[in-house]
């Protein structure tokens, strides 16, 4: 099953079960339904798919007013940079709910897409997982493999809680993936990968050809209300944005204060991401910058800066997973 | 349904009495937090208290005293709130401009200007779709009350298309006190009026609170009959924006000689219901008053 048909399909059984669900949002009932992610609950249930006009800061601010009042919105943002119009609603007015009202908790979920290649440029590809994981009162969650979407989902649903559930975009096509067994077989590694993002797509092609040479763990970061377990070896966290101020530094200083101090950070440039598919590759981290920083943990040494070869997975394919 | 005028004179006599009461004890320096005072706007919010039906929800801005004590909010929350007490309204989180009452269909106020609007708006969807899908028929409706300022908000125009387009039920009343913080009305928007600039979206009126509490109250029901509608209640606050002082911004000599609540006591005294009817509400209030500030008082923690 596809990233995206796992939205769809869970979507479509917890709306079954509980009647109160609905989604909101533009572009949620049109004929491509976010990417195919809205149209098997739109077909069976043509009411409550609800298209809105684009009032994102009046809508976000209603989603509070919908909740409060017995109903368990799903808000759906076509890219991310959408729900910047409600950002004064998710912070003012639902992140402060339970502390306001008596400790009644609100079940919204605002999803929103991270847009990645063919130009998406500066404003349709970016996540503020960061951003909002600063903010207490909401629970983030990015997941990134197909076989894991479908339970965040559930969850961020089931949990009554305000939840931002953020999809890489890039990760929509993709089916069931995972670390080859041959890294997992032991689960004795030399280095870890947290990532962030869809970079753990990237994350596992330089895994795939460190080994075995080193045998790496490569560590979705998803759910970002769980605190990270230091374990004690190199560790390189990779964020699909800019890591400047973001999650991904926030994570190396949570490890360095249980005193995992072997930690580097790697991130996308700290600037707008640009729409042309030249500059834009050396925006996003890659996977000759993760090979070139764990060699550099793991044995002192960087591949020359000429390193910008088609990196092949140890059984030859191109696109490994 | 007749307007029972001794009842808006008791909400509005308390009210009144209570924000007095704040203004005069703000000195002392033990409620420690902004308050946004009421004195002069009581009329409104008692109105639209009178008007709204059980099962019924108000969602209001930062000037939320009087709203939350037109519906029945306890006095003493509202004072232990005000004096950080974890008995207030929100239990201390929150405080004047949070004042929220579940148990008297208040549901919430908001502190950033527009706020209410938005939620306000999310619940009237939420009676929309009671009724639209078969959870309930009570046939609720939701209320937002704000200021004059809140219309030059985008999400105020944001719910008028919505409530327009899916016909909710939801009544906007907009007290326009002519005033934001220290801004006249005059500067900050052009002509014409707010409620003109919203009569081609919906139903829309407007009215003065210094005709009467109860033409007020007539005008917000007719357009909660008439619902998505919009009220634009011409009033006047007595005191400056945020603070116990009298206005420095603002000159109300004049509206104060037009008090609604000083008429209205004028005309019941005259009228029907005698000195000997208003004092039992007179002495009501101010036992209320005094014993939720003695509460309050005997609470905090030296």
């Amino acid at each position: 099953m596809k990233y995206r048909e796992a939205i769809a399909q869970t979507t479509l059984e917890m709306m079954e079960a509980d009647p109160k669900i609905i989604i909101l949002g533009a572009g949620v009932a049109d004929p491509k339904g976010i990417f195919g992610t809205t149209t098997l609950a739109r077909e069976r249930f043509p009411d409550r798919v609800i298209e809105t006009p684009l009032s994102e800061n009046m809508l976000t601010g209603a989603l509070a007013g919908l909740a409060s009042n017995g109903w368990k919105p799903i808000y759906v943002h076509a890219r991310a940079e959408f729900s910047l119009l409600g950002m004064e609603h998710i912070v003012n007015t639902i992140a402060k709910w339970p502390w306001l009202h008596g400790g009644q908790t609100l079940p919204i979920v605002i999803r929103m897409l991270v847009g990645r290649g063919w130009g998406q440029g500066p404003t349709h590809s970016q996540g503020f997982h960061g951003m909002f994981a600063s903010v207490p009162g909401l629970m983030v969650r990015y997941p990134v493999r197909p076989q894991t979407v479908g339970a965040h989902l559930r969850h961020a649903i089931e949990r009554d809680y305000p939840t931002i559930f953020i999809e890489p975009r890039r990760m929509y096509e993709m089916e069931w993936f995972d670390a080859p067994d041959y890294l997992n077989d032991n689960k004795r590694f030399d280095a870890r990968i947290i990532t962030i993002g869809d970079c753990v797509l990237d994350a596992l092609t330089a895994a795939r050809t460190l080994y075995p040479d080193a045998n790496i763990w490569v560590d979705p970061y998803e759910d970002f209300s769980k605190p990270i377990h230091a374990v004690s070896m190199p560790t390189l966290i990779v964020d699909s944005m800019p890591s400047h101020f973001g999650a991904a530094t926030v994570l190396m200083g949570q490890l360095s204060r249980l005193g995992h101090h072997h930690v580097r950070v790697l991130g996308a440039q700290f600037t707008p991401c640009p729409t042309s598919e030249g500059l834009e590759r050396y925006w996003y981290p890659t996977t000759a910058q993760i090979i070139a920083e764990l060699s550099e943990m793991l044995w002192r040494f960087r591949p020359s800066e000429g390193l910008t070869v088609q990196w092949k997975g140890r059984d030859g394919k191109k696109e490994p997973f | 349904m007749t307007f029972d005028a001794l009842e808006a004179y008791r909400r509005m006599y308390l009210i009144r009495k209570v924000e007095d009461a704040i203004a005069e004890r703000y000195h002392e320096g033990k409620m420690r937090l902004p308050v946004h005072l009421s004195q002069g706007q009581e009329a409104g919010a008692v109105a639209l208290a009178m008007a709204m039906r059980p099962g019924d929800k108000l969602y209001a801005s930062h000037r939320s005293h009087h709203p939350y004590l037109a519906l029945g909010g306890s006095v003493e929350r509202l004072i232990a709130e005000l004096y950080g007490r974890p008995e207030g309204a929100t239990g201390g989180w929150g405080g004047s401009m949070y004042l929220f009452g579940a148990d008297v269909g208040f549901g919430g106020s908001f502190a950033v200007v527009g706020d209410c609007i938005s939620v306000g708006l999310g619940a009237a969807w939420a009676f929309h779709l009671d009724t639209l899908l078969g959870a309930s028929d009570e046939g609720r409706a939701a209320w937002v009350l704000f200021g004059d300022s809140a219309p030059e908000a985008g999400q105020f125009w944001e719910a008028l298309n919505f409530a327009a387009l899916h016909k909710l039920p939801v009544v906007f009343i907009c007290e326009n006190n002519g005033i934001a913080t220290q801004t006249p009305q005059a500067q900050r928007q052009p002509p014409p009026a707010i409620w003109q600039r919203v009569a081609p979206w919906m139903s829309s009126q407007h009215v003065s609170d210094r005709q009467g509490v109860e033409a007020v109250y007539n005008c917000i029901m007719a357009a909660r009959e008439s619902a998505p509608a919009f009220v634009e209640i011409q009033t006047y606050r007595y005191r400056e924006h945020v603070g116990p002082n009298a206005s420095p911004e603002h000159d109300v000599t004049d509206a104060i000689k037009t008090d609604p609540l000083q008429r209205l006591e004028n005309q019941l005294i005259a009228n029907f219901a005698g000195v000997h009817k208003l004092k039992p509400i007179w002495a009501v209030a101010n036992e209320a008053i005094m014993q939720a500030f003695e509460k309050a008082e005997a609470a905090v923690m030296a």
